[in-house]
């Protein structure tokens, strides 16, 4: 059981839906930063070079990038108490310029951070139980989930137990600290895939089998990136004692095997696919046959011990309807509007989660201001048991809202203008920071969001266009995950210029696939208009209640070629 | 022979500085000296000694073309660094000089 917590009670507190960290948890994250406080200070005097300090530096989440260093911070699987939200407020306005990007790794990033500062930073985050360990580096990045897990309806296992359980076995593992590339790794325990499993390294599924008993589906191989590629089932039933088991043997055998004589070529995705899937399994079978059974066991005690550091929600017992929410819907037609696309269904009767677009009309998705984050925290409190959720589509939610509170939360985030009610549907892009912050970038990805934002404005539009995903990539490391876009959008560098490629029929469900290209790349200034040809032609050709990924798997690419044709 | 100047970031704030005719460092790009040949070798061993004493990393040379009012850098990458992120105005560093 190394690095699994002990059996200890709960640390306490009253906020729910995060793991509270004890003394060692806190003892660990102070010894960590007093060694990086310890490294700033050599790097600074020249003691350590900048070739030495690098990945030192990575390590902690902190890169150089276009106009500054960045510092990206860990969101375990993408839930924060609202403590932990003040004080990532309290870092954009202390330190920084007074916002942060939640990215689709459910993390944040901040832009503007003095090196001299990351120490102290970091022991502010500390104080609150978050860290910036393993967002960066050739190592076990942070765990995802979907952001409605513990909540939805159609959940059959709640995962974050989990992926807290992956979270502690992966951080500071000494074996897979050097990877030869990056390794991330997603969860969902719902049918209905919105944590984009199959397009990670690993992707898990907690379900339950013809006993009850929880288990997991394991995925392997999946990513986007240089060679986007969907993952492969490797193991169809893995019970829980397992976990740890055969993430050691998956782990074991990519890090023997994986290729580190090419960056390009390093990612677990081109070993499965070079072995091919089947002998992948059956290396990985093997290593786990090999692997004690009683030192990588995960015996049940273990699982509760961790599952009760979480807080739990103490729901009310409340109608299945809300009269006051239905009468709201009835008198208030805006209110309306953003329930249609902003709320999720609760498992809990009476209970809905609500999710908050960080979409607003023309603006930058994922970005947050500092007051924003503040009313976030103060709303989890009033009206979600203190708890916020990030979303890999740059959205916050809350995740147990009592229905009767819906039409007072909405007039809440209403005012301060992030209650856009465009959740899912063509405005609700995903950007990656692109050109304008990304030293890796070839163009600017949130000029292009904003002005297809902008060409959408109407909301009645955006509601008969229905349900779409476009995202938008500045490079072909695909940070905004743009070939599982519906409609994907990649920018390039075309002979000194910012070009953009479109691409159609990508999903990131549990039908994921790979969009494919419609033509030729164009000029920032021509995509809104090729946007809204395909998507009129989407119109013009769909039948009643088809989604745009539906009638495009109907009809296929050749309908809509003449929209690359203007 | 192109036209450049040299660029870094300052190591202990990450800022984006620029080495200007008195060899020193500004964060402005209107101070930026425009250099060739001999000159930017010259100024290449002054962000090396400077990088070696801790003040700078990450120092190149970025193609500018000198126009009437000023120099502007060759590739979009490098007017947006210059300038600041284009989708962010309020955080422009100088548009006086150059525009994305």
């Amino acid at each position: 059981m190394d690095g699994i917590t002990s059996l200890r009670p709960p640390a306490g507190g009253a906020e729910t839906g995060i793991y509270h960290y004890d003394t060692l948890d806190r003892a660990f994250l102070a010894e960590r930063i007093a060694v990086f406080r310890e490294q700033v200070a050599r790097r600074l005097s020249g003691a350590l070079s900048e070739e030495e300090f690098k990945p030192l530096r990575l390590m902690n989440g902190l890169y150089l990038q276009l106009h500054a260093y960045m510092l990206r911070v860990a969101i375990p699987y993408g839930i924060l108490s609202a403590t932990q939200l003040r004080r990532l407020a309290h870092v954009a306005r202390v330190y920084d310029r007074d916002y942060g990007h939640f990215t689709t790794r459910q993390n944040i990033q901040f832009n503007w951070i003095k090196l001299e500062q990351v120490p102290d930073i970091l022991a502010a985050l500390a104080e609150v139980d978050i860290h910036a360990i393993q967002t960066s580096g050739n190592c076990i990045r942070n765990v995802t989930t979907d952001q409605f897990a513990g909540a939805a309806a159609d959940e059959l296992v709640d995962p974050r137990v989990y992926a807290e359980i992956l979270r502690q076995w992966s951080t500071d593992h000494p074996e897979f600290a050097f990877l030869p590339r990056k390794f991330k790794i997603a969860l969902t325990g719902s049918p209905q895939d919105r944590a984009a499993i199959k397009l990670h390294d690993i992707g898990v599924l907690t379900t339950r089998n013809a006993q009850g008993e929880p288990g997991f589906t394991i995925y392997v191989g999946g990513g986007l990136g240089r060679t986007p590629v969907i993952g492969v089932k490797i193991r169809d039933w893995l019970p829980v004692q397992d976990l740890l088991r055969y993430m050691e043997a998956i782990l074991r055998v990519y890090n023997a095997m994986g290729r580190r004589d090419n960056l390009y070529k390093a990612r677990i995705k081109i070993l499965v696919r070079e072995t091919g899937a089947a002998k992948f399994a059956e290396l990985v079978e093997q290593e786990f046959a090999a692997l004690s059974g009683d030192r990588f066991a995960l015996p049940p005690e273990v699982v509760a011990a961790i599952g009760a550091r979480f807080g739990a929600p103490r729901f009310a017992e409340l109608p299945a309807q809300s009269e006051a929410f239905a009468r709201a819907l009835a008198e208030d037609a805006a209110f309306a509007r953003w329930a249609r696309t902003s709320l999720h269904p609760h498992r809990v009767p009476g209970y809905a989660s609500v999710t908050i677009s960080l979409k607003p009309i023309g603006g930058i998705p994922g970005d947050a201001t500092s007051a924003q984050m503040d009313l976030v925290a103060d709303l989890a409190d009033r009206y979600s048991f203190g708890e916020i959720r990030v979303a890999h589509e740059q959205n916050l939610v809350l995740a147990h809202v009592r229905q009767d509170d819906l039409h007072a939360l909405w007039q809440a985030l209403h005012a301060p203008g992030i209650a856009t009610p465009n959740v899912g549907l063509v405005t609700d892009i995903i950007a990656c920071p692109g050109l304008d912050y990304c030293d890796l970038a070839n163009a600017r990805s949130i000029p292009i969001a904003q002005a297809i934002s902008a060409r959408f404005a109407d909301l009645a539009r955006q509601h008969e266009i229905g349900e779409l995903h476009l995202n938008i990539s500045g490079c072909i490391n695909a940070c905004a995950h743009h070939h599982v876009g519906h409609i994907g959008i990649l920018g390039v560098d075309k002979h000194g210029s910012e070009a953009y490629q479109i691409t159609l029929g990508g999903a990131a469900d549990e039908h994921a696939s790979l969009g494919q290209l419609l033509g030729a790349a164009v000029p920032a200034e021509a995509v809104p208009d090729l946007i809204e040809r395909v998507i009129g032609i989407y119109l013009a050709q769909r039948v009643p209640g088809e989604r745009f990924i539906d009638c495009y798997r109907r009809l296929g690419m050749a309908a809509f070629k003449e929209a690359a044709r203007g | 022979m192109p036209l450049t100047v040299i660029t870094a970031s300052r190591l202990r704030d990450g800022a984006i500085v620029w080495l200007d005719s008195a060899d020193r460092w500004s964060e402005r790009f209107a101070d930026a000296c425009a250099r060739e040949g001999e000159a930017v070798a010259r100024g290449l061993a002054v962000a090396a000694a400077d990088a070696g004493a801790q003040h700078i990393i990450g120092a190149y040379e970025v193609e500018v073309l000198a126009t009437p009012a000023g120099l502007r850098p060759v590739s979009t990458r490098e007017r947006i660094r210059a300038t600041g992120p284009s989708v962010r105005p309020d955080l422009a560093y100088d548009r006086t000089q150059v525009e994305a």
